[in-house]
């Protein structure tokens, strides 16, 4: 399979795509990190699997389009960043987890909060138990990058603009319950109904 | 429109950098002067993340549960080689020691029989096309079909497996149907199962030439299943390696 078709399969979330990439590149990668970080083979592993979801990611996003180099230049490049942070941070000597490096990733682009500030765990906890339509509508706009009137033929919205209002009491929704049960245990989730 | 909505929407394109300069420069001065506006941009951006973060923590979980089926990383040939020259005493005491060892377990134990080896590698593929998220209700036959894979309900899923083909042939459920016929002991069926996948199919080759190898062990043909373990190990996949140490075990 050439890169184009594989970034093709993994931008329409077919797991052959990711699956594929995965396992063609793993013990390179694996090793490579092992060499130049010194590490043990989980560390390396860590690794491997953060740099991964970052290029599936990415790849969501269409940042992999136009890709000039290789696929496996990117994902070795995505490693060497990888690598960067962690030399920048305090954890040098442990092995952390994956979970470390995507946070930090979400977190890359220059915001005044740092990861460790803010818990992306209740967020993603509140997020899982918004219940339906709301987990399906956000998942649509903020990780399938879907428009408005894209999701509104998805979902049955008479229109755009319905699925605009949903969407914003959806937000609510999700705020009350990370905000304001941030020391508590979330909000039980309720309906939203359509207007 | 809502106050509230007006602000979240102007966010949200801010965010899209989808504003134009205008409203661009007189949201990022209202940013300044009105706290409430800022504390509700953070928060958005916050939820935004965590959002994301939920997705791609679903996929970390996925990929974890294909690592759990591949074959361990060894170490590199090069970095053995170049501590075998500078440890070559350890190197010969621990290669006398393995000696020691094979020539007594040769001596002592029979090879292990084609089933053996079938029971010691078979391990079921994982359910990597559409995990079951927690939570999730089954609500359609393809969602039951899948949760009873993972539930390890191999009878059941087959059977829904097979009703799913009837509508749309597709790889990943040919592949764990011919999983759960392994399972199930109905091996020729599953050998039809991996070798559609292999002739109909571009992807899960290797993992489909793996399992239809396992299937002859299952039946003791042990000489079809080194011819197809020997192809097997000559791809650059991560099963090279698992058939080189199958294919060492059936000489």
């Amino acid at each position: 399979m050439t890169d184009v078709e594989l970034i093709n399969l993994i931008k329409h979330d077919d797991p052959r795509g990711l699956g594929t990439v995965y396992e063609t590149f793993r013990s390179e990668f694996v090793h490579w990190i092992m060499r130049i970080q010194r590490c043990g083979n989980e560390d390396a592993r860590e690794y491997y699997q953060a740099s991964i979801v970052i290029l599936y990611d990415n790849a969501k996003a269409g940042k992999l389009d136009e890709l000039r180099s290789s696929l496996k230049t990117y994902l070795f490049g995505i490693g060497k960043n990888l690598v960067w942070q962690r030399y920048r941070t305090n954890h040098r000597d442990e092995v952390v987890g994956s979970e470390f490096y995507i946070k930090n990733y979400l977190f890359e682009d220059g915001d005044s909060q740092a990861a460790e500030e803010i818990n992306l765990e209740i967020i993603s906890r509140c997020y899982e138990q918004l219940g339906e339509p709301c987990h399906e509508l956000l998942g649509y706009y903020y990780f399938g990058r879907k428009n408005m009137e894209e999701i509104s033929a998805l979902m049955g919205y008479r229109n755009p603009e319905t699925a605009k209002n949903q969407k914003y009491k959806c937000m609510e929704r999700l705020r009350k319950m990370v905000f304001g049960n941030l020391q508590s245990q979330p909000a039980e989730p309720k309906p939203v109904n359509e207007e | 429109m809502n106050p509230n909505l007006y602000d979240i929407d102007l966010i949200q394109r801010y965010l899209d950098r989808s504003l134009t300069d205008s409203e661009k420069v007189s949201l990022e001065e209202r940013l300044k002067n009105e706290p409430l506006l800022k504390t509700m941009y953070l928060e958005h951006q916050q939820l935004i993340k965590g959002i994301r973060y939920s997705y791609l923590q679903n996929r970390l979980h996925q990929l974890r549960t294909l690592e759990s089926a591949l074959p361990p990383i060894h170490a590199e040939k090069k970095g053995r080689q170049v501590w075998l020259v500078t440890h070559w005493k350890q190197a010969t005491a621990i290669a006398a020691t393995i000696a020691f060892f094979v020539i007594g377990f040769m001596l002592w134990n029979k090879p292990a029989t084609p089933q053996e080896l079938y029971a010691e590698n078979f391990k079921i593929y994982p359910n990597v096309f559409e995990p079951i998220t927690r939570g999730e209700t089954p609500l359609s036959k393809r969602t039951e079909a899948f949760a009873a894979y993972e539930g390890g309900n191999y009878a059941e899923a087959a059977a829904l497996f097979n009703h799913l083909l009837t509508e749309k042939e597709e790889a990943g459920i040919l592949m764990l149907l011919g999983n759960c016929n392994l399972v199930l002991g109905n091996t020729s069926e599953a050998r039809n199962q991996f070798i559609k996948l292999i002739n109909d199919f571009d992807d899960l080759d290797n993992q489909a030439k793996w399992y239809l190898g396992l299937s002859y062990l299952k039946e003791g043909d042990a000489k079809t299943a080194q011819l197809i373990f020997q192809e097997l190990s000559n791809s650059e996949y991560s099963y090279a390696s698992k058939a080189k140490q199958l294919l060492n075990k059936l000489d």
